[in-house]
C-alpha cells in the first residue's frame, strides 16, 4: 500500500458515515423500484392460477387472490387439455422453434458483428464512417417500409413458413450490437495494446481474438443477452413469417391466446401462464450469463 | 464532413438504383392471376390444399374437426389448415402473398371489395346451383356479389365469396339483473319486448327506470354503449347515398339525430363513456352486473355461455323516430374465397362450399354456440328452437331475434345492413369519421356542429378511397 | 555513401509500410464485409424498392402502379392524422431519459453492491424478459378505469385507458420507464464493469480523489453508453407500434407514426402511400441520429 493509498483510505473513514446514510437510503429506493418491477411479473403468476371468470369481473384489488388456485395452466401449456389440445396449442414446440432460430442466430451474428465492430473501432480504412452510418440506416427504417419486398423475396425463394427468413438476416450481424461493440472498443480497449500486439507479429484476426474479445467481454455478454431476449421476444417477424402451427415461435403463440379475431373472451390465466412458463427459459439464460459481469471484475480486480 | 455525405449519398443512389431494379424484376416474376375457367371435382385425382384463417385457439380447434369430416368425406383431398391469430396481422399476410394466395382463405368484408375487384378470387357462379343459393339466406349471398362495372359491392352477378356466418348484432340484457332490480325497487315495469322494437325515444325513457339502481351497494349503468352504426341505419340515415359510396350522405337530419341520440344517452347517465365501452371492457362489466344492456352477436354465444353466471335474452335494436324509419342492426360477415390461380381450383371450392353451406358444418357449428347456421331452415328451426342442443345452456331465448334481422322474406320492421367500410376500399373514411365524434361523445360539441364542420373533407376522403378502385 | 544507404533504407520502409496500410484497410474491409452484404442485401434493395414505390400508388393486391409524383408526401402533411401521430410519437419517446437516467443510478449502486447483486439484477430485468404481450394485458389491467389497480389504490376516478389524449400518453411513458430501466442497467454495468480497475488506480496514483475518477473515468465511459442507449432508444421508439396497437387499443392518444402507416397505408393496400410515410419516417430518425452523432463523443476514443 503506497501512500496514496493510504491517504484514500483516511478519506474513505471520514465520509464513511455520510456514505452509509446514503447507501442505506438508496437501498430502500432500490429494493422499492425491485418491487414495482416484480409486481406486474406477480400479477401475472396470480392471474394465471385463477379461473377465467374470477379474472373478468370485479375490482383486482378485492379478488386480488384467487379463491381455489388453479394449478394445471402451468401444466396444461405444455401438455395440452380439453380446451387446448396440443394439436393446436403447443409451447414446447414454440419454445423449440424459438430455440432453433436463437442457436444459430446468436452465436454467428454474435461473431459477425463483433468482428465488425473492431474493425469499424480500431481498424484504419476508407470510408469507414460513411459505411457504418449506411448499416445505421437499416435501424432507422420502419418494418413497413421493408416488409413487402423481403416478403415476396423470400416467398419467390420458397421459404415463408420456414424458419430460414428469421434466421437468414440474423447471419448478417446485428446493427445495434456492433454500435455498442464500438463504442466499448474504443472506449476499452488503448490503441498500444493492439499495436503492441500487431509489432509481435500477431496477425488481425488474432489481435481480435486475443486482445480485444477478452476485455470487452462484459459489452458482448449484453449484447448477446439483449440479442436472445430479442429474438425470444419478437412478435412481429414470426407473424409475418409462420403460419404453420407446428412453426410458431413463443411469442406467436402466446399471442395465439390473444386472439383479437374472435370475440370479447381472451382467457387470460392460460395465457399468463404460458407467458410465465416462456419467461423461464430466459431468465435461465440471464442467471448463467450474468457471471460474465461478476467475472470480468473480479479478474481486473486481480490483475490490478 | 460535406465530402462524407456527398460520397454517402453518392453510393447510396447507385445501389438503390442497382438493388430496386432487381427486387422489382423479382416481385414481378410468376405473378399469375389465374383463370376463371370451371373446373370439375374428379374424385380420382389427389388434391392438395392450403386453407388460411384466423382465430382463437377455440376455433383453429373446430376448424381442424370440421376440416377432417371433410377430407373423411373426400379422401382424395388433403387440406393443410393454418390460422392467424389476430385480424390485422392476418389481412396483411394476404396483402404480403397476393400472388400466390392459399387456395382457400377469409375474406373479412372490410377488405372485401379490395378482393374483389383485383381480380384475383374464383366467381362462385358456375359452382352453385339455384338449390344451393335457395337454401340459404339471400342476404348471404348478396353480400358477396360484385359489379365490376359500377365497381359496387352487394349487387351484379358475380360471387366472389361463400359466407362463413353471418352475424347480426342484437342488444342482449342481464335478465336476472333486470328481474332483481323489478323487483328491490318495485319498478312498474315489464320485459323488454323481443318482437316489437322500441323507439329511441320509448328506449330512452326505458333505461331511465333503472338509472342510479344499486345492486349490492354497485351502482347500475343501464346500457354499456350504443351501436353508432345501428343508431344511424335505424333512423332511415345513410353514410352514403347509395351503396357505391361515392357521395357522402352525414349531414342529413335523421343522420345529426342518430348520433345525438347516441351521444346524449352518455351525458344523461344512461350508458357508460362512449370511448371507455369500445375500449373492449364492455363485456366484462356486463358479466360483473355492472352493465344492464350491452350488444351481442351469435358468434358470442359461447363466450356468454362461458362467461357469464346469469341468464341473459336479446331484443331487436330500437328503431329511429324519423319518419320511415324501421329497426336496423348491422351485419358482420367473413367470406371463404378461392385463389384463381390455384392449382387446386376444384377441391379448393368444394371445401368452401362444404364449410359455407354443408348441414354437417352448420349444424356442428350452432351445437358450439359459434354461429347462426347459414342454411335458412335449420336456423328457423333447429336454430331457434333448441334442436339436439341438449346438455347446453338453452339462452338466449329469443334467438329469432337474430334471424328476423337477417330475413328478408318475413314482414316485419327489423333489418340489417352491413357495415359502412364494406362498402368503401379502406376503413379510413369511416375511421376518420368516427374520431371527429369523440368531442360529441363527451358533450362538448352538439352533432349538428361537428357534422356539418366536417362533411366536406369527408367526401374528400370517401373519393380518395373510391379512387383506389381505378 | 551513407546517404544512398539511407535513402535506400528509407525506401524500404516506406514500402513496407504501404502495404502494411493496405494490409490493414483489406482486413478492414473483409471483418465488415458480411454486415455490409446483409446490409445490401436485405435492407437497401428493400429500401429502394419502398423509396421507388413512394412515388406511385402501388397497390399490392393488384401488382399495378402508376407514378404519382410527390402526392404521397403532400398528402400526408396534409393529413391531421398524422401530424397527430407525429405529436404522439414524440411526446411518447420521454420514457427514453428518465429509463435512462434511473438505470444509471441503479447500474452504480449495484456495481459497488457486493451481495444480492444477482437478485436485484434479475428483478430489475424480469420486464424485459417477460413476453410483451402478456406484460400490455397486465398494464391494461392495471390501467383499466373500473376497478384497475392504480385508480383503485390512490381512490382515482380517471380513465387512463379513455378519450383523453393525454392520460393514454402518462400511462404508455409508465410503462415504458418500467419496461426499460432493467435494460439501460445491464448496458451500464457492462461498461463499470469493462473499466480496467488500473484505469482508477493510475488516477489514484496521480492523487486524484475518489469524486474525479468518478467525473473522469466513469462519467466519459458511461456517457458513450448514454449516447448509444438514447440513439437506439429514439430509433426504437419512433417506430413503436405495440403500444398503440395493443396497449393504447387504437385509441386516438396513443397513436404513433407506425401505427399511422400500418393503419392508413398498408392495411388499406395503399402501399405507396405507406411507404411514402416510412420514408419520411426513417428520414426523421437519420436527421437525428446524425445530430446525435455530432454531439457526441463517440467517434473519439477515450484512452489513448
Amino acid at each position: 500500500m503506497n501512500y496514496q493509498e493510504h491517504k484514500m483510505m483516511s478519506n474513505y473513514k471520514k465520509n464513511k458515515a455520510a456514505n452509509k446514510a446514503w447507501f442505506i437510503i438508496s437501498t430502500i429506493f432500490v429494493c422499492f423500484g425491485a418491487f414495482l418491477m416484480l409486481f406486474p411479473y406477480f400479477y401475472m403468476i396470480i392471474c394465471a392460477l385463477k379461473t377465467p371468470q374470477e379474472v373478468i369481473s370485479g375490482s383486482i384489488i378485492n379478488n386480488f387472490w384467487p379463491s381455489d388456485p388453479v394449478w394445471s395452466n402451468f401444466i396444461d401449456v405444455f401438455c395440452g387439455n380439453e380446451r387446448y389440445p396440443l394439436s393446436s396449442f403447443n409451447l414446447l414446440d414454440a419454445m423449440k422453434n424459438t430455440l432453433i432460430i436463437e442457436v444459430l442466430v446468436v452465436p454467428i451474428g454474435t461473431f459477425v458483428s463483433t468482428l465488425a465492430a473492431f474493425a469499424f473501432a480500431k481498424m484504419r480504412f476508407k470510408f469507414k464512417n460513411v459505411i457504418l452510418i449506411m448499416l445505421l440506416v437499416s435501424m432507422m427504417i420502419p418494418y413497413a417500409a421493408v416488409m413487402l419486398p423481403q416478403y415476396r423475396v423470400f416467398s419467390d425463394m420458397g421459404l415463408v413458413n420456414t424458419l430460414w427468413p428469421l434466421i437468414i438476416p440474423g447471419f448478417f450481424g446485428n446493427v445495434g450490437m456492433m454500435l455498442f461493440l464500438i463504442t466499448t472498443i474504443k472506449n476499452v480497449v488503448p490503441d498500444s495494446l493492439i499495436e503492441e500486439s500487431r509489432v509481435e507479429g500477431a496477425s488481425w484476426f488474432r489481435t481480435f481474438i486475443r486482445v480485444v474479445v477478452p476485455l470487452i467481454k462484459p459489452a458482448i455478454v449484453a449484447q448477446v443477452l439483449f440479442w436472445f431476449v430479442g429474438i425470444w421476444n419478437d412478435f412481429f417477424g414470426p407473424s409475418v413469417y409462420l403460419t404453420d402451427p407446428s412453426l410458431k415461435t413463443v411469442q406467436v403463440a402466446i399471442m395465439m391466446l390473444n386472439a383479437t379475431a374472435s370475440q370479447a373472451s381472451i382467457d387470460m390465466p392460460f395465457l399468463m401462464a404460458a407467458a410465465f412458463m416462456s419467461s423461464l427459459p430466459v431468465i435461465l439464460m440471464f442467471i448463467i450469463m450474468n457471471k460474465a459481469f461478476v467475472q470480468t471484475n473480479a479478474m481486473s480486480g486481480i490483475k490490478g | 464532413m460535406k465530402k462524407t455525405l456527398r460520397a454517402t449519398i453518392g453510393v447510396a443512389v447507385a445501389a438503390i438504383l442497382s438493388l430496386s431494379c432487381l427486387t422489382m424484376t423479382a416481385c414481378g416474376v410468376g405473378d399469375n392471376f389465374g383463370s376463371q375457367e370451371y373446373e370439375a371435382f374428379d374424385p380420382d385425382k389427389q388434391y392438395q390444399l392450403d386453407f388460411l384463417g384466423w382465430g382463437s385457439v377455440a376455433e383453429q380447434r373446430n376448424f381442424q374437426y370440421m376440416i377432417n369430416q371433410f377430407m373423411k368425406e373426400n379422401p382424395n383431398v388433403k387440406v393443410f389448415y393454418n390460422a392467424i391469430s389476430d385480424t390485422t396481422t392476418y389481412s396483411q399476410n394476404l396483402i404480403n402473398r397476393a400472388n400466390n394466395l392459399p387456395d382457400v382463405f377469409y375474406v373479412p368484408d372490410w377488405d372485401y371489395i379490395k378482393w374483389a375487384d383485383s381480380g384475383r378470387l374464383v366467381d362462385f357462379e358456375k359452382y352453385l346451383d339455384e338449390e344451393e343459393i335457395n337454401q340459404m339466406w339471400q342476404k348471404s349471398i348478396d353480400i358477396f356479389r360484385y359489379d365490376e362495372a359500377t365497381k359496387t359491392v352487394g349487387t351484379g352477378d358475380k360471387i366472389y365469396g361463400l359466407p362463413k356466418d353471418l352475424g347480426p348484432l342484437a342488444l342482449v340484457y342481464n335478465k336476472d339483473l333486470m328481474v332483481k332490480l323489478i323487483d328491490d325497487y318495485d319498478l312498474d315495469v315489464e320485459l323488454p319486448s323481443a318482437t316489437e322494437p322500441m323507439t329511441f325515444t320509448e328506449f330512452t325513457a326505458y333505461l331511465e327506470n333503472f338509472k342510479g339502481l344499486k345492486v349490492d351497494k354497485e351502482t347500475v349503468i343501464p346500457l354499456a354503449y350504443y351501436d353508432v352504426q345501428s343508431a344511424v341505419y335505424s333512423n332511415n340515415a345513410n353514410f352514403y347515398t347509395d351503396d357505391s359510396a361515392t357521395t357522402s350522405a352525414i349531414d342529413t337530419d335523421n343522420f345529426i339525430d342518430a348520433i345525438q341520440f347516441v351521444a346524449d344517452l352518455s351525458t344523461k347517465g344512461l350508458a357508460a363513456e362512449y370511448s371507455e365501452a369500445s375500449s373492449g371492457s364492455s363485456f366484462s362489466k356486463f358479466a360483473s352486473n355492472t352493465y344492464l344492456f350491452t350488444w351481442m352477436g351469435p358468434w358470442d354465444i359461447a363466450t356468454f355461455w362461458e362467461g357469464l353466471s346469469f341468464e341473459f335474452d336479446v331484443i331487436p335494436a330500437p328503431k329511429g323516430d324519423a319518419e320511415g324509419a324501421r329497426s336496423c342492426a348491422p351485419i358482420g360477415t367473413v367470406a371463404y374465397g378461392v385463389s384463381a390461380a390455384s392449382q387446386n381450383k376444384a377441391a379448393a371450392v368444394r371445401l368452401a362450399k362444404y364449410l359455407a353451406c354443408s348441414e354437417d358444418c352448420a349444424k356442428y357449428n350452432y351445437k358450439l354456440g359459434q354461429a347462426m347456421p347459414n342454411i335458412k331452415d335449420m336456423a328457423k328451426n333447429d336454430w331457434i328452437n333448441n334442436v339436439e342442443l341438449a346438455g347446453v345452456k338453452q339462452y338466449p331465448q329469443s334467438k329469432q331475434v337474430f334471424v328476423s334481422v337477417v330475413d328478408d322474406e318475413t314482414d316485419d320492421d327489423i333489418y340489417g345492413k352491413s357495415r359502412p367500410y364494406y362498402y368503401t376500399y379502406d376503413k379510413n373514411a369511416y375511421n376518420k369519421l368516427m374520431d371527429q365524434f369523440n368531442t360529441v361523445w363527451s358533450g362538448l360539441k352538439t352533432a349538428r356542429e361537428v357534422i356539418t364542420g366536417y362533411a366536406s373533407t369527408y367526401q374528400s376522403e370517401l373519393t380518395k378511397t373510391r379512387n383506389q378502385l381505378g | 555513401m551513407p546517404a544512398e544507404l539511407d535513402l535506400r533504407y528509407t525506401k524500404k520502409l516506406h514500402k513496407r509500410r504501404m502495404t502494411d496500410k493496405t494490409r490493414e484497410a483489406i482486413f478492414g474491409y473483409v471483418f465488415i464485409a458480411v454486415p455490409v452484404i446483409g446490409f445490401l442485401v436485405f435492407t437497401l434493395s428493400a429500401l429502394g424498392y419502398s423509396l421507388f414505390m413512394s412515388f406511385t400508388n402501388f397497390n399490392p393486391i393488384k401488382n399495378v402502379f402508376t407514378f404519382v409524383g410527390f402526392d404521397n408526401y403532400t398528402s400526408i402533411f396534409k393529413d391531421d392524422f398524422f401530424i397527430t401521430a407525429f405529436g404522439n410519437t414524440w411526446i411518447m419517446l420521454l420514457s427514453i431519459p428518465i429509463g435512462t437516467f434511473l438505470g444509471f443510478l441503479l447500474a452504480i449502486y449495484l456495481n459497488k453492491l457486493a451481495r444480492g447483486r444477482v437478485i436485484l439484477m434479475i428483478l430489475y430485468y424480469l420486464p424485459a424478459v417477460t413476453s410483451s404481450i402478456a406484460i400490455m394485458l397486465v398494464f391494461r389491467d392495471i390501467f383499466r378505469s373500473d376497478n384497475g389497480l392504480i385508480n383503485s389504490l390512490f381512490g382515482m376516478d380517471l380513465k387512463w385507458l379513455g378519450a383523453d389524449p393525454w392520460l393514454i400518453k402518462i400511462a404508455i411513458i409508465i410503462k415504458n420507464v418500467w419496461g426499460s430501466i432493467g435494460g439501460s442497467m445491464i448496458l451500464y454495468l457492462a461498461i463499470l464493469t469493462t473499466i480496467p480497475k488500473s484505469y482508477y488506480e493510475s488516477a489514484r496514483v496521480s492523487g486524484a480523489k475518489p469524486l474525479h475518477g468518478f467525473v473522469d473515468i466513469t462519467m466519459p465511459m458511461a456517457n458513450s453508453t448514454t449516447f448509444y442507449i438514447i440513439t437506439t432508444g429514439i430509433m426504437a421508439g419512433l417506430q413503436s407500434y405495440a403500444d398503440s396497437a395493443i396497449f393504447g387499443n387504437g385509441l386516438p392518444g396513443s397513436r404513433t407514426i407506425v401505427y399511422y402507416i400500418w393503419q392508413n397505408g398498408i392495411n388499406a393496400a395503399q402501399y405507396g402511400y405507406a411507404s411514402a410515410a416510412s420514408m419520411i419516417l426513417a428520414f426523421m430518425i437519420l436527421i437525428i441520429t446524425i445530430f446525435l452523432f455530432r454531439f457526441s463523443s463517440m467517434f473519439r476514443s477515450n484512452i489513448k
